[in-house]
């Protein structure tokens, strides 16, 4: 059974996919809204983003063709750029991640301490901690947009006859990212995985694979490399974590995807198989759930702007 | 207040600025001089050609060697490659109580940014001893239910000693280095579903470069100290239903899990070896008389095997038809087959040739398993009937390699000759004679030149 949901994941990963109406507007808003909030972000001179700049340069290729890459900090401003530029598109994923959700962390925290400050009720506490929980699951669906997006915007060829390649990978890696969070996350929240972490890796690989030209094969290796890597734990993690989690995960994703495509292999049946990713962080949830009314239904059209 | 990353960040940086008492510096160099050996036995596999084109494309600029190659890589890249290598053939080292091989992201996080950093060799020496300490202790406050829930306790625990090494030859102070700790935490990788697989070796080298990673980004503070270890939703109480997260610190210094390292005699899963040690004393007197190291030819007098072992051996090594040189690594009957047949069990005999050779098959058909819960799991017996109804039984009551009974230095050294020659000319020694002048060398270049291929020269 489990390789059968693989080998079903897998090969929604790799098929060309018409994408309905809905989807395609839900991914259009991702991706731009990811990408407005990595560049605001870079534009205000966000003092975390320039500090990991500032850390992460000796594993950056030295300067791209025009040498202005690193050197005014300008790399990341536009995450296209910075993906072409110097040619590091995992470290790129990362930092766009970064960026977007330092964005829209400040946004959200502000809105948590409104919350906070809210009447004294029981009855409102309860719709608070309802609210909160929504909040959450919906905060957790944005991080893996972000995650996914920042892969799928570091490895996208340039050029606006490949938007539609892009549209695709992201809704493709979105929707697996998406259903692997909807299917284990109450397991995995249980157990004190951040949902982000956990999963987004997978949809990242995915999206990368796809416009780094991987093979049905290689797409597969990628999925095996990526949920091998569930990494990150809610509680310990604050906002800024969460931004850091995003970046590292979106990284992981975009360099399975290369390893794959380099030739590694990896387990063919990673997320449903005996010690896969379902196994490993949320045993009792259902594997068919995952495949389901793939390619007909899909969560990501959900997805708030 | 101090969380227990920074405790032990603490403890980390006190022991590296005093030297290893004698015996954790002999099996730090032991331990050190075994993973060299097997990364450089591994520097032309395919895996480590796929990481360096990757590096190529994506790392950065080039300072730091991996073992065996002419090329050089970013030390993130330098150590996946490395910790990769040093894994891929699964002849590397186990610690028996966690079943954590620690050698492999110890010496990709340590060898790449000591050479990086231009460190000396004492340093060099005590980063790895410590990135295998924090590392095995790690995995001791998760045992056993981390690595039974299905977990490549490698890969997951790899990435905090990486983490420390890296930060020691780095020159972080105590509270960076919990920084990089802390971060380290949240760096899973490893299902034990990637075993057969090269995802397997890239957990130990994905640990490797991942605590590079976290110790580089450690100056920017990326995550909380707090909980990130010690809490029930941090490192120990996600990844292990029960843990106890003081063993991490207790007895630090002064009591080693290092010092309970062993290096493996054959290139497979440890489980294997005491039943592949009793082929391998079968293997002669099947073989008719002929000279020890011979085996049994084609093996058609053996009529069926009968391989008494602890429960674990079907459990992580139950594969009966292997169809490739990673997937005979977890065939317990096929390192049977081959200590039966060949005498031996070497990397040829986990080749992809070995694996799929009709005699090996046929031997390997004709074992059966019997599972002894009342065996230790460095015991086994091989019992073989032959076509002329004569029996062969052996016992081993501890493998080779084992805490019982480790390798002698002249086995090591043999090993470690065996691995490094057929790549490297006379490699083998200048490798023995390196680790052993380690913590007196003021620079690494006396071991980077016995590590560097012959044409090295032409490199810049």
């Amino acid at each position: 059974m489990s390789a059968s949901v693989d080998g079903t994941l897998a090969a929604f990963a790799a098929a060309r996919t018409p994408l309905p109406p809905e989807v395609l507007a839900a991914v259009v808003t991702a991706v731009a809204t990811v990408r407005a909030r990595a560049r605001a972000q870079a534009a205000d001179g966000d003092a975390a983003l320039a500090a990991w700049d500032a850390a992460i340069r000796p594993l950056l290729p030295a300067g791209g063709d025009d040498g202005d890459a690193d050197a005014d900090g300008e790399w990341g401003d536009d995450p296209k750029r910075a993906a072409s530029a110097p040619g590091a598109p995992a470290w790129s994923a990362y930092r766009t991640a970064l960026a977007a959700e330092r964005a829209r962390g400040a946004a959200d925290s502000h809105d948590a301490s409104e919350r906070a400050h809210g009447a004294a009720d029981p009855q409102d506490a309860a719709e608070r901690a309802r609210g909160a929980a929504d909040s959450h699951d919906a905060s957790e669906d944005d991080l893996l947009r972000t995650i996914v997006a920042a892969a799928a915007l570091a490895t996208a060829p340039g050029g606006d006859q490949r938007e539609q390649e892009l549209h695709e990978a992201v809704a493709v890696g979105c929707e697996l990212a998406l259903r692997l969070a909807a299917v284990l996350g109450d397991g995995q929240r249980e157990r004190g995985w951040s949902l982000a972490g956990a999963n987004g890796a997978v949809g990242a690989a995915v999206a990368a694979g796809r416009l780094l030209g991987c093979s049905a094969e290689q797409l597969r290796n990628a999925i095996g490399l990526a949920a091998t890597q569930p990494g990150g734990f809610a509680e310990p993690l604050d906002a800024a974590g969460r931004a850091q989690l995003a970046g590292k995960t979106a990284c992981n994703g975009v360099e399975a995807a290369l390893l794959a495509r380099a030739g590694v292999t990896a387990a063919p049946a990673a997320i449903a198989g005996r010690r896969g990713l379902l196994a490993l962080t949320a045993p009792d949830a259902p594997a068919d759930a995952l495949t389901a009314g793939l390619g007909e239904r899909w969560l990501v059209a959900s997805l708030s702007a | 207040m101090t969380t227990l990353a920074d405790q032990l960040a603490a403890a980390v940086v006190e022991q590296a600025g005093t030297p290893l008492p004698a015996d954790v510096r002999r099996e730090a160099e032991r331990s050190l001089l075994n993973v060299l050996g097997t990364a450089v036995g591994a520097s032309t596999h395919p895996l480590v050609d796929h990481v360096l084109a990757v590096a190529a494309q994506q790392g950065g600029p080039a300072v730091a060697p991996v073992p065996g190659r002419a090329e050089r890589a970013d030390a993130s890249y330098a150590a996946l490659a490395t910790g990769a290598a040093a894994h891929v053939d699964d002849f590397d080292d186990t610690h028996l109580a966690t079943v954590i091989h620690a050698g492999a992201s110890s010496l990709g996080a340590a060898l790449a940014v000591a050479a990086w950093q231009e460190r000396s060799g004492a340093e060099l020496l005590s980063a790895f001893a410590l990135a295998c300490e924090v590392q095995l202790r790690a995995g001791v406050a998760i045992s056993p239910a981390h690595y039974d829930e299905g977990w490549h306790i490698t890969g997951t625990c790899g990435v905090l000693g990486a983490a420390a090494a890296a930060s020691l030859l780095l020159g972080h102070d105590a509270a960076t280095t919990a920084a990089a700790l802390a971060f380290a935490a949240h760096q899973t990788i490893g299902q034990r579903e990637g075993f057969g697989t090269q995802a397997k070796a890239i957990h130990a080298g994905k640990a490797a470069a991942n605590g590079v990673l976290c110790a580089l980004l450690a100056p920017t503070r990326p995550v909380p100290l707090a909980g990130a270890l010690e809490a029930p939703g941090g490192f120990c109480g996600v990844l292990a239903r029960t843990s106890d997260p003081a063993l991490l610190l207790d007895g630090f210094g002064t009591r080693w899990e290092l010092l309970r390292n062993t290096y493996k005699p054959y290139p497979c899963g440890i489980v294997a070896h005491p039943g592949i040690d009793a082929a391998v004393e079968l293997a002669p007197q099947l073989a008719g008389g002929a000279g020890a190291g011979d085996g049994a030819g084609d093996g058609a007098a053996i009529e069926r095997v009968a391989y008494s072992c602890h429960p674990l051996v079907p459990e992580l090594m139950g594969r009966r038809d292997p169809a490739d040189h990673l997937q005979a690594r977890f065939s317990a009957m096929h390192g049977v087959a081959v200590g039966l047949l060949d005498g031996r069990a070497g990397i040829p005999e986990f080749s992809d040739e070995r694996a799929c050779d009709a005699d090996v098959a046929r031997v390997r058909e004709r074992t059966r398993f019997v599972v002894r819960e009342d065996f230790a799991r460095d015991e086994a017996a091989v019992d073989v009937v032959l076509a002329d109804g004569r029996r062969l039984q052996a016992h081993v009551a501890h493998a080779r390699g084992s805490e019982a009974r480790p390798l002698t230095d002249a086995e090591l050294h043999a090993k470690v000759r065996a691995l490094a020659e057929p790549l490297l000319p006379d490699a083998g020694n200048a490798l023995i004679a390196a680790v052993d002048g380690l913590v007196a060398a003021p620079t690494l270049a006396p071991l980077l030149a016995a590590v560097a291929p012959q044409a090295a020269g032409v490199e810049a």
